[in-house]
């Protein structure tokens, strides 16, 4: 088990310390706008019609 | 500069919660360390690893150490902290009340070098192989040699390393070159070269005691041949005062990208005086008991590294603004980037992590130390059996 925490916590610490550093970047921030902006401008209303349909199918 | 809280009510919540284990709670060992009593200790390794360790990551940052005239010079600060360092005891926290320790259970060792390496990771490692050392020694060397060791790595006031790697071997320790060669008095003479050693010469203690395997000139090749010896920087006289310098000289410390008030060195032997520990040609077995534990303490670093980045991760969360979210509050065009929902994942990710490694961390110091007590109770039994 020794080996195992040895190098699973290394690993993890170097996703953790990369995920703190894009933290600092701000880098989620634009992933998210992004996403939103995909969400509300683009693919929402296609999304509700095609949901209604699938709807009317059942 | 980065700021620090020590996490003293999660240490405690497993503390409380997951000390009840089966196996650990025969040992019978440990039924005096209260939760209150662990609290007072917790709460003053917080004070001196926020207060006095933690501005030691920013200078060893700055101020690598360095190489001079043959001898390593740690950053500035470095050895005035130690000196606080040893005086207040931590060193002893987890050993045997016999050499000076405290007697506190490796649960609460693990949880301080949590701290100390989110504190500063480069001066931890001044400290971190003596414990090590420590073990290896008391597990598997004669009594003269413990009584003449262990009290003064305990105190803090000689350190220890671990001296595995050479430039043709690291993983595969059968293509040891390094060779001891036995005297009449009983001692061997150690010959090579060893590469990578953690702290393997410094200006913070008095002496340094290097654990060392090496290949005795009649044993066979390959990892069945190896043995290990206690090689100390300067040889240690019968009444324990420190005497000549050993044939040990740094060549060269390594350049890093991390760490760098840790010197990490090129150590070469040059007949340096030695002393075998444990049986002849099993020097890999009584290295193991340093090396597991090690393992764990090197697992405990990347926790602590984790800790803190997470919680400046989180601080600056909280007070850095960018972009709107989608459900905005915001009357001035930009929210906290903590209100964004792929930061909170990422923090909690983290958070999440951070918590079942230092959950994992407790328990396998529980069972480390459970199978360290039945292999000495083994030990004794086999000895009474054998001189009975």
């Amino acid at each position: 088990m020794t080996p195992v925490v040895k190098s699973l916590f290394t690993d993890l610490a170097m996703e953790i310390t990369n995920d703190a550093m894009q933290i600092h970047g701000d880098m989620d921030i634009q992933k998210t706008k992004e996403l939103s902006n995909y969400i509300e401008i683009i693919e929402l209303p296609q999304f509700t019609k095609e949901q209604i349909q699938f709807k009317q199918l059942i | 500069m980065p700021s620090y809280t020590a996490p003293v009510e999660d240490m405690l919540f497993l503390f409380e919660k997951l000390r009840d284990n089966k196996n650990y709670n025969e040992l019978k060992k440990y039924d005096e360390v209260t939760t209150d009593l662990v609290k007072d200790i917790l709460d003053e390794a917080a004070k001196i690893n926020q207060n006095l360790i933690l501005p030691l990551a920013k200078i060893g940052d700055e101020n690598p150490a360095v190489l001079e005239n043959g001898v390593v010079r740690t950053p500035p600060g470095y050895k005035e902290a130690y000196q606080k360092y040893i005086e207040d005891g931590w060193t002893s926290l987890s050993c045997d009340p016999k050499f000076g320790g405290q007697g506190m259970p490796k649960t609460v060792s693990a949880f301080f070098d949590e701290m100390l390496s989110s504190a500063s990771l480069s001066f931890k490692l001044y400290s971190e192989l003596s414990i090590g050392a420590y073990n290896c020694i008391n597990h598997h060397a004669p009594e003269e040699i413990k009584e003449k060791y262990l009290p003064k790595i305990v105190e803090g006031k000689w350190s220890g390393t671990m001296c595995l790697t050479e430039p043709v071997c690291g993983t595969d320790l059968g293509l040891l070159k390094t060779k001891a060669v036995q005297q009449s008095d009983g001692t061997y003479k150690i010959s090579g070269q060893k590469i990578f050693i953690t702290s393997g010469d410094h200006d913070l203690t008095e002496n340094i005691i290097h654990l060392v395997l090496a290949r005795s000139t009649d044993s066979p090749a390959g990892t069945k041949g190896i043995s290990l010896f206690l090689v100390p920087k300067f040889i240690v006289n019968d009444d324990g005062t420190v005497g000549q310098r050993n044939g040990i000289s740094t060549g060269s410390i390594e350049s890093k990208m991390g760490i760098k008030g840790s010197a990490t060195c090129v150590l070469n032997f040059d007949e340096a005086t030695g002393y075998m520990i444990g049986s002849k040609d099993k020097g890999l077995n009584a290295m193991f008991t340093m090396m597991n534990l090690e393992r764990i303490v090197v697992g405990i670093q990347g926790l602590g590294i984790s800790e803190i980045a997470y919680q400046n991760s989180l601080a600056y969360a909280k007070e850095r603004k960018q972009g709107k979210t989608n459900n905005t509050k915001s009357t001035n065009g930009a929210d906290f980037i903590i209100e964004h929902a792929d930061i909170r994942k990422s923090l909690l990710n983290m958070k999440s992590i951070i918590e079942g490694e230092r959950a994992l961390c407790f328990w396998l110091s529980q069972q480390t130390e459970v199978s360290l007590i039945i292999q000495m109770i083994k030990l004794n039994r086999k000895l009474l059996i054998m001189f009975r």
